[in-house]
């Protein structure tokens, strides 16, 4: 083919050109939201943990793999990580009447944030991902999902939740007897969970 | 002449091939721009949203009594600066957040006996969490998994930095967060004793 030819060719499809590069310049211009924090959202908090515990995580991602509708078998990838949970209550909810002299004691939550840990964070499927549907954000976000999900899984688990409710009642329960202690009483009150 | 006629004859022949050729020419790369105008138009606006789908394994691993009091959040949006070894730096946002506290099995309680005040002494504060979104951080090229291990780590290391610090207000906020809990929860307790006693939290 001649170099005219090519730029004839051109000419003759150049409006086509301008429709398709416009295209993709917006679509790689897409600008996202974030949101924005200050100083004002700093919230004040009783939150006292009494567990914490330990898990070591696996997190698969299935990519479903499909050109121009026809579906191809599903790539996997793997992310293995630890994370730590604290589990307790929030202070602020402890009732306490004054009649019967009863205080109880508010249900166990996984109440901050799940703390995973980065230096134990391996990913297999690494070699691959350059040409796989998997990109990065979706690792950030599902990362994120998972730690929810961790959470909710967390507060499923009666066993859990029953230890650190009774690490949380005997921690309060101390605290009220040393009180009553230093002042040569003796405590008398009822314990009770809400 | 008839050489004339053999020539002239040759040429047109020529001529319509060259035709032939710029159209075929022509027509192949108009297909094949239509093709990629047909690709556009079908993941724009008729391919299905990709969606990813994820599972989670997570076994228990160990179980740890602690005794610890929340008593300040503060939700962060930070910036984080790296330098490669080009001294090129790059800019890396970043959401998280920070919680203080103290040690609530610390917390020391003694007596005044002659002004009979119960006195209860708050232990230093401390950061107790410092947790950054993986979902937020900015600036991670594409396929590389372990730059994003490697910047969700500094930018850890950043927001632990930048609230880590003693002399901070944070901190007073936070002891007063803890001075404030404590007095809520044991003001009632004391009242309820036998005896006018009172409640004095330093």
């Amino acid at each position: 083919m001649k170099y005219k030819d090519i730029k004839k060719a051109i000419k003759n499809y150049y409006v086509l050109l301008m429709i398709m590069l416009i295209t993709f310049i917006t679509s790689c211009n897409k600008i996202e939201n974030v949101k924005e924090f200050n100083l004002l959202d700093l919230q004040k908090i009783s939150v006292l943990n009494t567990l914490s515990c330990s898990f070591k995580n696996v997190l698969t991602y299935e990519v479903p793999n499909t050109v121009f509708g026809i579906s191809l078998p599903s790539e996997k990838y793997f992310l293995e990580y630890n994370a730590t949970v604290d589990i307790g209550i929030n202070m602020k909810e402890i009732e306490f009447d004054k009649e019967t002299k009863t205080i109880r004691i508010p249900k166990t939550k996984v109440m901050g944030n799940i703390n995973y840990d980065i230096n134990s964070m391996k990913f297999y499927g690494y070699k691959k991902l350059v040409l796989s549907n998997l990109n990065i954000n979706d690792i950030q976000e599902k990362l994120s999902e998972s730690l929810v999900e961790l959470k909710t899984k967390i507060e499923d688990n009666q066993s859990i939740m029953d230890k650190a409710q009774s690490l949380a009642l005997s921690q309060i329960e101390s605290l009220i007897n040393n009180v009553y202690t230093v002042a040569g009483m003796a405590p008398d009150f009822n314990y009770a969970l809400k | 002449m008839n050489n004339n006629e053999e020539v002239k004859e040759k040429t047109q022949e020529k001529l319509v091939i060259e035709v032939k050729k710029r159209t075929i020419f022509k027509s192949i790369i108009g297909i094949l721009i239509l093709f990629v105008i047909l690709f556009f138009v079908y993941s724009i606006f008729f391919a299905k949203k990709r969606t990813v789908k994820t599972v989670i394994s997570s076994m228990l691993t160990d179980q740890k009594v602690i005794s610890q009091l929340s008593t300040l959040m503060i939700p962060y949006g930070g910036v984080y600066e790296e330098h490669d070894s080009e001294e090129k730096t790059k800019y890396i946002a970043y959401r998280g957040t920070v919680t203080y506290g103290i040690d609530f099995s610390t917390v020391n309680v003694e007596y005044d006996e002659d002004e009979k005040i119960i006195i209860v002494q708050i232990p230093d504060v401390y950061l107790t969490n410092a947790f950054v979104e993986p979902s937020s951080l900015s600036s991670i090229p594409e396929g590389k998994v372990e730059d994003l291990m490697k910047r969700l780590s500094k930018c850890e290391n950043d927001l632990k930095e930048k609230f880590n610090n003693k002399d901070d207000e944070m901190m007073k906020y936070a002891y007063d967060s803890a001075r404030e809990t404590l007095l809520n929860f044991l003001k009632p307790i004391v009242d309820a004793m036998d005896g006018e006693y009172k409640i004095w939290i330093e």
